[in-house]
This record gives C-alpha cells, structure tokens and sequence, in this order.
C-alpha cells in the first residue's frame, strides 16, 4: 500500500492535536492537573496546592494530632511570613491545609481566635459573647491545644542562561500549653529553565 | 576510510548521550532488610507502555498511619538510562466506591534518574477512604 506523502506531513500535525497541544485561545484547566503553567520567577498555584498537601500529609503521618486530650484538636492559624519579595496571599497555601485537616477529622480551626487577638470571623465571636451574657455566663474560653505558623522563603540560581528558582515552605506546629513545636517540617519546590512552560 | 568516519560517528553518539544525560544510579541496600511490609495486591492498567519503562511499579505497600488512615507507597523504577520526569496523582475511594475529595488530590511532578526507584506515597484523607487508585503520566510540557 502507498502512503501519500500528504498524509506523511499532517501526520505529525494530527498527533500533536491528539495529545493536547496548547491553545491558541482560552481554555479552562484543572487547576490540580498537569497542564497548567509553570513559571520560572513566581510560585504558581499548582506549587501551593503540591506544597499544602505534601505537608498536610506529613502532618497526618507524624501521630502528633492524635495526642491532643479533645478530639478533633482545635488549631490556630499563627504568623504565615512571606519572605518570598512575590506578593501573594498566604491562604493559598494555608487554606488547603485547613481544609484538608478539616476533612481527616483530626483537627478543626478556630475561626474566633487569631494573631494579635483579631478573629477571622468577628461575627461568630461577638455572637459567642452575646450568647454567653444572655445566658449570664462568662465569655467563651477559646484557647486552641495548636497553632500553626511558618515562613515561605525563595533563593535563585543562575548558569550560563539557565534561571533556578527554589521556594521552600517552613511550618511548625505548636503545642499551645508547653510552647513547644511538636511537629515541624518543610518542603521544597526547585524549578529550573530558560523561559516559562505550559505543562510539566 | 571508512573506520575513521565509523569512529567519528560513535564519538558523536557517545557525546550527545553524554549530553542528554545517560546516566545511571548504582544503589545499595541490605541483603535481608528487617522491614515487613503489608504487600498489596494490585492490578494495572498499561495504556502508555512507553511510561511503563519510565515507571514501572515495583511493589504497593501499605499501613496505617494517626490511628485510623491509610497509607499507601508505590514505588517506581525508571527502567531507561535517561532522567526522566513523571507525573502522578493519587484519587482515594470510600467503602461505596465513591470518590473522596480532597485537596491532597492533586497531580504532582517528581523527576526520576535512569535505573533508580522512586517511593510515591499518599495518605488517605479521612478514615472512610479504604481504597486509591494511582495514576501516572509521561510529561504534558509543550
């Protein structure tokens, strides 16, 4: 059988179709899948979301929530320092854990106790205040058994025209009544190129 | 004549797969390691046998971690010469068969030298996930 050499050179063009070339106009991505775009000189939300849950899991494998004397342990969301000189919010880090956390039932968050004694959510504490001078008691003791704190911070390297960037993401967990962090681990992301990517 | 132009050609082959990065990991391990682990029994499904030699399941462990999740290891072997990269993702099931969603299932990326195994883990995101499924893939940059 003869193979027109038509065929010949759009083979290539069809196979690349096939394989989900990128797109010339917009189109959705799964924010969790392999598609999205890496870049050299920022963390990108796949970095935040691999980051969060490396360490979510590290967190849940280390036994250490299992300690806590009420179960699930309530935990505080301490200082999230970006030492990073890119402007994000650190929620997109500290969010996943949050929720991740939440759904392993070991630990749920305070949303009524934060840094410097502001509440996340101001309306759930004053209505927890009403509720408990209505009822002539005291006002809710919210003191968390953990809290949780960290630093995100990024070092670049470069070789001939090859940029390196590494962003590493520091958490401690603090057992609130001894001070002492009872669990702490980090997690590095090194990504290394020319020029950003679609893809890795 | 032709020797030396037969010479030139394997030095130029020599040379871009020095360049390429043909390299391979020599490794060491106990002869009798003292670990014990919970074998799983899995069954695959090979729709790229190209990434079958880029990672090649070896074993699936199991065990339970924070008293009451599961934990998986798969380990994967790069069979070729080459690094190569691999991306993989974890999707966890409870006792209906229904997905378990979570934040901690996502797809991630690990480079992975010629010869060397690699240890890919998860843990289960609550303790009503009972099974997972692994998904691997070559790499998608463009």
């Amino acid at each position: 059988m003869k193979t027109s050499p038509l065929f010949l050179a759009v083979l290539p063009a069809l196979l690349l179709a096939g394989c989900g070339s990128p797109p010339n106009s917009a189109q959705y991505v799964d924010p969790n899948g392999p598609r999205t775009i890496v870049s050299l000189n920022q963390i990108d939300i796949q970095d935040f979301n691999g980051a969060a849950a490396t360490m979510t899991q590290s967190l849940l494998n280390s036994g250490v929530l299992e300690k806590a004397p009420t179960q699930p342990a309530v935990m505080a969301i301490s200082r999230i320092t970006n030492d990073t000189g890119q402007q994000f919010d650190t929620d997109y880090l500290i969010k996943n854990i949050r929720v991740a956390l939440n759904n392993s039932g070991k630990v749920v968050t305070t949303t009524t106790t934060g840094l410097g004694g502001k509440a996340e959510d101001p309306l759930a504490r004053d209505a927890g205040n009403m509720q408990a001078f209505m009822q002539g008691q005291p006002a809710p003791s919210r003191i968390p058994y953990y809290s949780l704190s960290g630093k995100i911070l990024a070092s670049t390297a470069k070789a001939d025209d090859i940029y390196q960037r590494t962003y590493t993401f520091q958490l401690s967990l603090t057992e609130i009544a001894s001070g002492n962090a009872v669990w702490e681990d980090q997690k590095q992301i090194t990504k290394q190129g020319k020029q950003p990517a679609v893809g890795f | 004549m032709k020797k030396s132009a037969l010479r030139i050609f394997a030095a130029a082959t020599l040379g871009l797969a020095l360049l390429a990065g043909c390299s391979t990991v020599n490794t060491v391990e106990p002869a009798n390691p003292q670990a014990r682990p919970n074998r799983v029994d899995d069954k695959r499904i090979i729709t790229d046998s190209d990434l079958n030699d880029i990672a090649y399941v070896q074993n699936v462990y199991e065990t339970t971690v924070s008293g009451n999740l599961k934990r998986v290891q798969v380990t994967i072997r790069n069979l070729t010469s080459t690094v190569k990269n691999v991306n993989y993702k974890f999707t966890w099931f409870d006792g209906q068969g229904i997905v378990v969603d979570s934040p901690m299932s996502l797809y991630q990326s690990v480079s992975i030298e010629g010869g060397a195994s690699l240890p890919l883990t998860s843990t289960a995101p609550n303790p009503k996930a009972v099974d997972f499924k692994l998904e691997l893939l070559g790499s998608v940059r463009r």
